[in-house]
């Protein structure tokens, strides 16, 4: 048995390091560490209730409008503060760029630079793979920024700038949008649909969408012949074997996303062994005992309508800031692969049905997410009356409690908010990589990513083995959300 | 400041993390006419490293990092995003680098030594910014500025070796006014 320490952990969004200890030439067990602590839930109490709208999307620059909308629907629950169907409209457009850009930006820049590895040099598809996906110089990364950047002035007419906006707000959105920046977002729309179904599908979106099985799947890739990132990615995942790396077999769960009168275009639920079943949100705890904080007297989690643990560093029998959620005190997974688990959408099914929660179904369910969001996109831009009115200004009782859930790129994120005097009184938040990175519970059982790294492959004299990097990176990790 | 014009090595940069939220990269990445790739080329700016860019990781990047605060390698500038964080105690252990188990605050105050220009990117890196709000828990601080009171990590004294104190930029926007991708710009509150 030896000891590798993985840190600092990098591409991905903040600091992390991963304790692993190798036995046979495999990972026999993993320890991950979130190594930064900020306490923005200390930080909120006392503060004016709207406050939160300030504090909390700064709790990370790459899903700040997740916390936006979880702390303008927590905020909203309080009392009853109507959605204008504008106001809704516009706040799933803010929402839905930041996730797609979000699934693009790990795409291009954090998981397909590690094909680029030295460790595939004898590999035949390595030059081109190098060539494409390189960190820094690959010609994807460059052919992806300035569409992410065109992407991003959708965001610069409906929230006036990202990341941290002001326009989402309990009663909907702070900015009305004309006729002419309808035509206007409509433009940006068909420029980033261009994007997509020139380079990273070389297909239509529709046909994307409509691929429902493993086996179609790897046809339609290899049709491809190579042109388009997402089939590249397909080839190497086969070449590779990333359908056999990382597997996990635990709930996934989903709080839903994109509400609208019609309902959720991905719904909320949980999904297990092909099996569906409502979300008992009441069910979520936290637990601090391989945490640094402060243990409850009675030792039982905690539930986020509650007061959380102080932090505690002098802790020796915790390893990282970030506490473990469990669902009914069971371990969940959270994440695009969920969210499209939930919704049952065929090709995820078919791949997590087959091989198991795996890195390519992960990868595979956030590519087939974009396409999916971005036509929906597209409807809701056609949907907003410029005449009606895109937010209510209905006031926040001075006391109440309330919830707001929602889903980032990265999985299911919840604010839960207490008031009294008009005044924030409680503030938990649990993240989506809170959910997948956690720490062991006081059952000593593991969070997602610590059961996905259990025998990962470690090569010969690798200090920081190439499956461990696919198998961190395939959850899209945010640290800076995991603890805040 | 064109490739053509300057001398042939590049400009070595180092872009560190610590408490903040990871905006400012983000803001950065929005980059337009031109895209970020493209402006960090025409300036013939290299990366030594950045932790959301770069493919070095794990022990690869601690070299790196090693290196440069040992003085063996050489890096003109180095950026700060987020601020800089001291508690609980004054130990540092609300951020300890993974990996090498030493507080984040120790790695920027020895590499700091060693860098050309220092910039402090954003308010947090600044000022201590959000991350020092309410009762400022963590202790944050930021690299020249503690709030609004000069000092900081670096002491109201501090020169890098290339530029005078006015190069510890307060709270510069990454991308241009006009780009919708901006992160926290704030003014000093003096
Ligand atoms: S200055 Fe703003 S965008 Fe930058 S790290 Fe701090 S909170 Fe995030």
């Amino acid at each position: 048995m030896s000891r590798l320490i993985v840190g600092p952990f990098n591409r991905v969004e903040g600091d992390l390091e991963v304790r692993l200890d190798i036995s046979a030439g495999a990972v026999a067990d993993a320890r991950v560490v979130s190594p930064l602590y900020r306490g923005f839930e200390a930080m909120l109490v006392g503060k004016p209730a709207l406050d939160a709208l300030v504090y909390a999307p700064r709790i990370c620059g790459i899903c700040s409008v997740s916390q936006s909308v979880a702390a303008a629907r927590a905020l909203a629950a309080t009392g009853s503060v109507p959605l204008p169907a504008n106001g809704g409209l516009a706040v799933n457009l803010i929402h839905a760029v930041e996730n797609v850009a979000d699934h693009l930006t790990h795409f291009y820049l954090f998981f397909m630079p590690d094909f680029a590895r030295a460790v595939y040099a004898g590999e035949p598809w390595h030059a081109g793979a190098a060539a494409r996906f390189a960190a820094v110089r690959g010609g994807a990364a460059q052919d992806f920024l300035p569409a992410r950047a065109e992407l991003m002035n959708l965001l610069g007419v409906l929230a006036g700038k990202w990341p941290h906006t002001l326009a989402v707000q309990p009663g909907g959105s702070t900015r009305a949008i004309s006729r002419a920046e309808l035509a206007r977002l409509g433009a940006l729309l068909a420029a980033f649909r261009r994007f997509l179904e020139r380079t990273l599908f070389a297909d239509g979106l529709e046909a994307v969408a409509a691929l429902s099985t493993r086996d179609a799947l790897l046809a339609w890739a290899e049709r491809r012949a190579m042109a388009g990132d997402f089939a590249r990615f397909v080839i190497l995942s086969q070449a590779t074997g990333l359908n056999r790396l990382g597997r996990t077999d635990l709930r996934h769960m989903s709080y839903g996303a994109y509400p609208s009168a019609e309902g959720p275009l991905f719904p909320r639920g949980v999904f297990r062994r092909g099996v569906g079943s409502v979300l008992p949100v009441d069910r979520i705890t936290e637990d601090v005992s391989h945490a640094w904080y402060r243990t409850a007297p009675d030792d039982a989690p905690r539930s986020p309508r509650d007061l959380g643990a102080p932090p505690d560093a002098a802790r020796d029998d915790a390893y990282s800031w970030c506490k473990a959620p469990r669902l009914d005190g069971e371990v969940a997974e959270v994440g695009a692969l969920s969210r499209q688990l939930v919704a049952g959408h065929p090709l995820p099914r078919d791949l997590v049905a087959r091989d198991g929660a795996t890195v390519e179904a992960r990868v595979v369910a956030r590519v087939l997410e974009v396409a999916l969001v971005a036509m929906a996109m597209e409807r809701w831009v056609r949907a907003i009356d410029p005449a009606a009115p895109f937010i209510d200004h209905t006031p926040l009782p001075t006391a109440g409690e309330g919830a707001g859930l929602t889903e980032a790129a990265r999985g299911s994120l919840g604010h839960w908010v207490d008031l009294e005097g008009g005044r924030i009184t409680n503030y938990q938040i649990i993240a989506p990589t809170t959910w997948n990175f956690s720490p062991r519970d006081a059952a000593g059982t593991p969070g997602p990513l610590e059961q996905a790294l259990r025998g990962a492959p470690v090569r010969e004299g690798e200090a920081e083995p190439v499956a461990v990097q696919h198998i961190v990176r395939s959850f899209d990790p945010c640290m800076v959300c995991t603890v805040h | 400041m064109t490739a053509a014009s300057e001398p042939a090595r590049p400009l070595r940069l180092l872009w560190l993390q610590s408490g903040g939220c990871g905006g400012c990269t983000l803001s950065l990445l929005g980059a337009e006419k031109p895209d970020l790739l493209t402006a960090l080329a025409a300036a013939n700016v290299e990366l030594l490293w950045h932790p959301s860019l770069s493919e070095a990781t794990g022990g690869e990047a601690r070299a790196i990092l090693e290196a440069v605060a040992a003085g063996d390698q050489p890096v003109d500038i180095l950026c700060l995003e987020g601020s800089v964080i001291n508690g609980p105690g004054g130990t540092g252990r609300f951020h300890l680098m993974a990996g090498t188990g030493k507080p984040m605050r120790d790695w920027i105050a020895a590499i700091a030594q060693r860098a050309g220009y220092i910039v402090a990117v954003g308010s947090c890196a600044a000022f201590g910014g959000v991350t020092a709000a309410g009762g400022n828990e963590v202790e944050a601080c930021g690299l020249a500025y503690d709030g609004t009171r000069a000092g900081g990590l670096l002491g109201a004294g501090f020169r890098s070796p290339r530029a005078c104190r006015s190069s510890i930029s307060p709270a510069a926007p990454s991308t241009p006014a006009g780009s919708p991708t901006r992160c926290c710009r704030s003014a000093p509150a003096r």
